[in-house]
């Protein structure tokens, strides 16, 4: 029987994260890279549940168009707060729903918080939107909260929590921030998770915030097993050395592993030669061979999160250590360069 | 379909129609130069009457061929189910408005040094026999999605669009012909015109992208509650 798989996937500066229940799959943002198309045509999935837009930037939304004009794929229902800002990506995806939302039949909701959707599960895997609240919502993204702090895009991004019978499995921050964090927190919502999807691939979490405590609040509050940035390589200078610097640090008994989809200029500026490894094919990274960890594929099943880590710190952990001897993760890898040498030898 | 042992080979260079000649030969082929003919109809019918396959230079400049495209012979002889391969010298520079106008049925276009290679010609009839029994699949697979046009200008007498393609990159604008848009259509488009069109999103190149159905796209329902 398919257990159905969490796939966290390389695309690039942006995020994509697919749950594939049999041919049935939820979406939490689609940025317009070809590997998107590519992955859903690979996976034979014939109907989207949900697509869930965390916010509208581009490397988040744009990819979501295609999908949602796809007949051969209906997408069931839509979840997106509106953007204020009025930009043509946003605007195309308007066009995009609606065309859904008449040959298709697609509900289009309005609204992703903490409140909306209400119940979203499939095969046992539930999801859970952890940020915005209602509140944050109907400020919109040109308004400020209660608390007087003014709200962007980023501020509003959606945190989505994948838990698959009872586990904590996947925490996606899309490209929430220090005042996202801080009204979780405020509202004690429990943020743990296996896998954390770092907010904003590393990068600056804006204003002054210093981006070093950030990491480490955050990663102590989700102590996750692996933390993992999902970035394109060269873009935007991600991920930023103090944040991934705090979440090492965050947790001192137990330091998670690090890894990035693609091999970041910060730990490389060099391109290491090709070699054989058992990376993901539909990863973005593939074909210009700047994959990191690229496309990570965590199975619903017993073990499966053991599985992975295992895989990662072996193809992973031996190329980082082998071929990007400056990489940022390096310190956090070098707990297990003796069993790689003690395998090789 | 037949297995493909004849391949004719029509190029007006004599050296590069040799070079390609050589190496069908060295992949055990049996290929045959075409002459030209009378007429675009009349040269694919003579081809298909005569081979199992062809190769077709794009740029036939000389003699007979003068008035011909191998971009449009070559999308004339997949039309009729037969295997055929286009080869161009200058692929970045063509494939934006000559090679892009035909491209829907042409499955492969090869380089002119990949097309050197017995196993790359090898296996781009396999590519294109594949597409003419199963139809467009993997990177040639057409998705319907949204091209946000850029810029519209001439380039020689043709009038050409400059679009972001959603799904494909939202940073790189990809140009293609007024042609391609439908007819009634083509007067209103301009600068940040939104078109609706049918285009292989999964392709990794650019060259490769192709183009079917573009028409204008409606305008966003005011009452969808996302204003």
């Amino acid at each position: 029987m398919d257990c159905g798989e969490i796939i966290i996937l390389d695309v690039g500066h942006g995020n994509c994260t697919i749950i594939k229940h049999g041919e049935e799959a939820i979406i939490i943002d689609a940025p317009g890279r070809p590997v998107v198309a590519k992955v859903l045509d690979d996976l034979k999935i014939k109907s989207i549940r949900a697509l869930l837009i965390s916010h509208a930037d581009s490397d988040h939304l744009s990819g979501a168009i295609p999908i949602l004009m796809n007949a051969d794929r209906p997408v069931q229902q839509v979840y997106v707060n509106p953007d204020k800002r009025k930009t043509d990506s946003w605007l195309q995806f308007r066009i995009a729903a609606g065309d859904a939302r008449k040959l298709q039949g697609t509900k289009v909701y309005p609204s992703l918080s903490i409140d909306s959707p209400q119940q979203l599960t499939i095969c046992g895997t539930t999801i859970h939107v952890l940020h915005p609240t209602p509140e944050i919502c109907l400020a919109t993204n040109e308004g400020a909260h209660i608390d007087g702090v003014r709200l962007d895009a980023n501020s509003m991004s959606a945190v989505v929590l994948i838990e698959h019978e009872g586990e904590r499995m996947c925490l996606l921050a899309a490209d929430s921030g220090r005042h996202s964090l801080n009204v979780m927190m405020g509202e004690k919502v429990d943020i743990s998770a296996h896998v954390l999807v770092f907010p904003h691939h590393g990068g600056h979490i804006g204003g002054a915030s210093d981006n070093k405590e950030f990491a480490k609040e955050l990663v102590s509050a989700v102590r996750p097993k692996l933390v993992l940035f999902s970035l394109g390589r060269g873009a935007h200078g991600t991920p930023r050395p103090e944040i991934v610097a705090g979440a090492r640090e965050a947790i001192a008994d137990s330091v998670p592993y690090i890894a990035c989809t693609q091999i970041s200029k910060n730990c490389s500026e060099a391109l290491p030669g090709k070699s054989e490894r058992p990376l993901v094919k539909n990863s973005e990274g593939l074909a210009k061979n700047h994959c990191c960890a690229g496309t990570i594929i965590l199975p619903l099943s017993r073990g499966g999160l053991e599985g992975i880590m295992t895989d990662l710190s072996d193809h992973h952990g031996k190329f980082v250590a082998s071929e990007v001897p400056n990489a940022l993760c390096r310190r956090q890898i070098a707990p297990v360069i003796p069993q790689i040498i003690a395998t090789t030898s | 379909m037949k297995p493909i042992k004849i391949v004719a080979v029509v190029d007006d260079d004599d050296q590069a129609a040799l070079t390609i000649i050589h190496a069908l030969e060295d992949g055990r082929f049996e290929p045959y130069r075409q002459e030209a003919a009378e007429s675009l109809a009349a040269l694919a019918d003579l081809i298909i009457q005569n081979s199992d396959a062809a190769v077709c230079d794009h740029r036939l400049r000389y003699g007979a061929f003068a008035d011909i495209s191998g971009a449009e012979l070559a999308a004339a002889l997949v039309e009729k189910r037969h295997p055929t391969i286009l080869v161009t010298q200058y692929l970045d520079q063509y494939a934006d408005i000559a090679i892009r106008t035909y491209r829907s049925n042409l499955p492969v276009v090869l380089r002119r040094e990949d097309a050197d290679e017995p196993e790359e010609l090898r296996a781009a009839f396999a590519r294109c026999v594949n597409e003419l029994r199963r139809g467009k699949v993997d990177d040639r697979k057409l998705h319907r999605t949204l091209l946000q046009v850029m810029d519209v200008s001439d380039v020689g007498d043709v009038r050409v669009i400059d679009a972001i393609v959603n799904g494909w990159n939202p940073k790189d604008t990809v140009r293609f012909p007024l042609s391609l848009v439908a007819a009634n259509d083509r007067g209103k488009v301009a600068r940040f015109s939104i078109l609706e069109a049918f285009t292989n999103v999964s392709a990794l190149e650019k060259v490769d992208l192709y183009f079917e159905n573009v028409k204008l796209a409606p305008e966003p329902e005011w009452d969808d509650g996302l204003r």
